[in-house]
């Protein structure tokens, strides 16, 4: 249970910390509204991811999950920083 | 650690199978963090009676007149400033006096001491007659509130409000875990309460029941602590990857305003200050909390008021005002919010349950016993179901048993120990807070450690919540020995906090004995069981 609860516990942060982040890109309002819905925002996904790792049967498959997840997320952002000014 | 189902059931489907992997994680989870949930919970039930607690500690040890016609709040900073060593460089603050707390307390930061100048000065906290304007004592020798309301938020220990936000962070899980894991019977089984059934499908019931009719408060309480205690994370994030760095700006856009001038070494009178503070506390409808000086007596001296509008939900009002000229550089009131602050003033509202009157705080007292009620009823049936399987460590089940009764249980006689200390030691006493402390945490390592040494729980249980009893009697017995002439014109004058903590006492004395007779009766019927059982063999 402990190697799940790391994936869960790291990968569910970073997921959550690359979500957030595309969201404060992607929403068109205000920055103190983009701010409170990010911090909500971010610790829902940092828990539901966490729901999502712990719901497999083993650490490797969990962390096999997270990896692409991560993997996505991470690649959603690096394309909204580099057209960020197109938006 | 073994992690098998404490539901187990053999899944066929993924669905049933997805079900039982969060079921083990579920009560793994909710064992692991219980010691340190019970904590939060059991010490945030006390802590939303902090002002009572605090007013019932001091207000009868320095008694205020509150007929009797204040001193002006100038002549008590300057002569304040005059006694103490302060740092011109840093900011002052007083905190006004409430209808729970009828002193001003003034926060001073010292001079730093010869060849420590790089390190900052003691911070002096002192509690002030209104009337006299006298310092009766440091705001921290009384530390029995303070003490509790951090052990809620940060267990007294450095870095200990990253360790409650992950707490709250494997809690929130456990409850959304939790909701999917009971979701077919949630609406079907919400009172369900199986009386006539054994001991385990009781506990079940009792978990689930209470599980779900708290859930609104929970998920609310998980998600604001989250917010209380790690939001630094995702700040770190804004700044690093959105703000390149920025944190001023970064505060900026959530509402902080920060003025940071330096000063200018052309001394003023003050009096312009204090004369904006009075119109401030004459203002309808608004409470002011506190205020703060920046360049204290220079010609660049600013001051924040801070207080609460009391016509609106949740609304906490700053004003910035230049001294010199009277000029309002900055306010946040009902028109001027940021939504990001607001956002996090309401959380904050929602999580202490100040909004409305005592009666919300009952409430919201009675839920989070229900919690720990919760918590200690989720490791009792962990351990049930561990106690049957052979491939156990009877290891792990000591270590579990041991923190579920002397951690949990000794938490509440250590609470009553600490009230008793605080209403014996004399005022006076050099580091009085210090006593308070260390009596607390001797009294939480002595019963943990009888936990693991005394073989007959119930019994253990049964003594331990007599103890606790008896210290709040003995605290009772000392409030009337001591203060017998104080506590009824206090009462009369208003301060009700005091006889509120007292019938509180009264009431958990009552169920305290209560729930040390049904312990006895519930082992003497034990006891003929196994005696009859014993004669018929």
């Amino acid at each position: 249970m402990w190697p799940k609860t790391l994936t869960a516990f790291m990968g569910g942060l970073l997921l959550s910390v690359s979500m957030m982040l595309s969201l404060y890109l992607l929403l068109p309002i205000a920055i103190d509204i983009k701010l409170l819905v990010g911090l909500l925002a971010g610790f829902i996904i940092w828990v539901a991811s966490m729901i999502y790792y712990y719901s497999f049967n083993s650490a490797k498959t969990s962390a096999l999950a997270c990896g692409k997840f991560l993997l996505f997320s991470v690649a959603v952002n690096c394309l909204l920083f580099w057209y960020q000014p197109l938006l | 650690m073994n992690t098998q189902s404490m539901y187990a059931t053999t899944s066929k489907n993924p669905r049933s199978q997805w079900v039982k992997n969060l079921t083990e994680s579920h009560s793994w989870i909710g064992v692991i963090i219980s010691p340190l949930l019970f904590v939060i919970f059991w010490a945030g039930a006390v802590t939303l009676f902090y002002e009572e607690v605090k007013q019932w500690a001091v207000v009868p040890q320095f008694p205020v007149a509150i007929e009797q016609t204040e001193m002006p709040l100038q002549q008590i900073v300057e002569d304040k400033l005059a006694q103490h060593d302060f740092d011109y460089e840093e900011h002052l603050m007083v905190q006004m006096p409430s209808e729970h707390d009828p002193y001003y307390k003034v926060f001073l930061d010292l001079v730093s001491e010869e060849g420590m100048e790089d390190e900052h000065g003691e911070v002096v906290s002192l509690l002030i007659d209104p009337n006299t304007g006298a310092s009766v004592a440091n705001r921290d020798d009384f530390f029995l509130g303070d003490f509790i309301y951090r052990l809620h938020y940060d267990l007294n220990l450095p870095g200990g409000t990253y360790l409650i936000g992950i707490i709250s962070l494997f809690f929130f899980f456990a409850l959304v875990s939790g909701v999917f894991i009971h979701a077919k019977k949630l609406f079907k089984h919400f009172f369900l309460y199986r009386n006539d059934k054994n001991r385990r499908d009781q506990l079940l019931d009792l978990h689930n029941v209470v599980g779900v009719m708290t859930l609104p408060f929970t998920l609310m309480y998980a998600l604001s602590g989250l917010v209380f205690n790690l939001a630094i994370v995702y700040q770190i994030a804004f700044v690093v990857f959105i703000y390149q760095g920025d944190q001023d700006t970064l505060f900026k856009d959530a509402g902080f305003t920060l003025f940071d001038e330096p000063r200018i070494e052309q001394s003023i009178d003050m009096s312009n200050a204090y004369t904006i503070i009075e119109q401030a506390r004459q203002q309808p409808d608004f409470y002011l909390r506190n205020v703060i000086f920046y360049n204290y007596g220079d010609e660049s001296a600013i001051i924040q008021l801070r207080g609460n509008d009391l016509a609106h939900f949740s609304q906490k009002d700053e004003f910035f005002y230049r001294v010199n000229t009277g000029e309002l550089l900055n306010k946040t009131d009902i028109e001027n919010y940021n939504v990001f602050r607001k956002g996090r003033e309401i959380i904050a509202t929602l999580h202490f349950g100040d909004f409305a009157g005592v009666d919300v705080r009952i409430l919201y007292f009675i839920l989070s016993i229900a919690i720990c009620a919760m918590i200690v009823i989720g490791n009792m049936l962990w351990l049930d179901k561990r106690t049957l399987q052979q491939n156990v460590s009877p290891r792990s089940i000591s270590i579990v048993r041991g923190l579920t009764l002397g951690g949990c249980g000794g938490l509440i006689v250590a609470t009553t120990v600490a009230f008793f200390v605080e209403r014996v030691l004399p005022a006076s006493l050099q580091a009085r807070a210090d006593y308070l402390v260390y009596s607390f945490i001797a009294t939480l390592v002595i019963a943990m450690v009888l936990s693991y040494r005394i073989s007959n729980k119930r019994k253990y249980l049964s003594q331990m919540i007599l103890t606790s009893t008896l210290f709040l009697t003995a605290t009772l017995v000392a409030d009337w020995y001591l203060f017998a002439s104080e506590i009824p014109q206090l009462i009369q004058q208003g301060f009700y906090g005091i006889i509120g903590v007292e019938v509180a006492m009264l009431l958990l004395i009552i169920t305290g004995l209560l729930l040390v007779s049904r312990l006895n009766h519930s082992q003497k019927q034990q006891a003929n069981v196994e005696a009859t059982n014993l004669t018929i063999a």
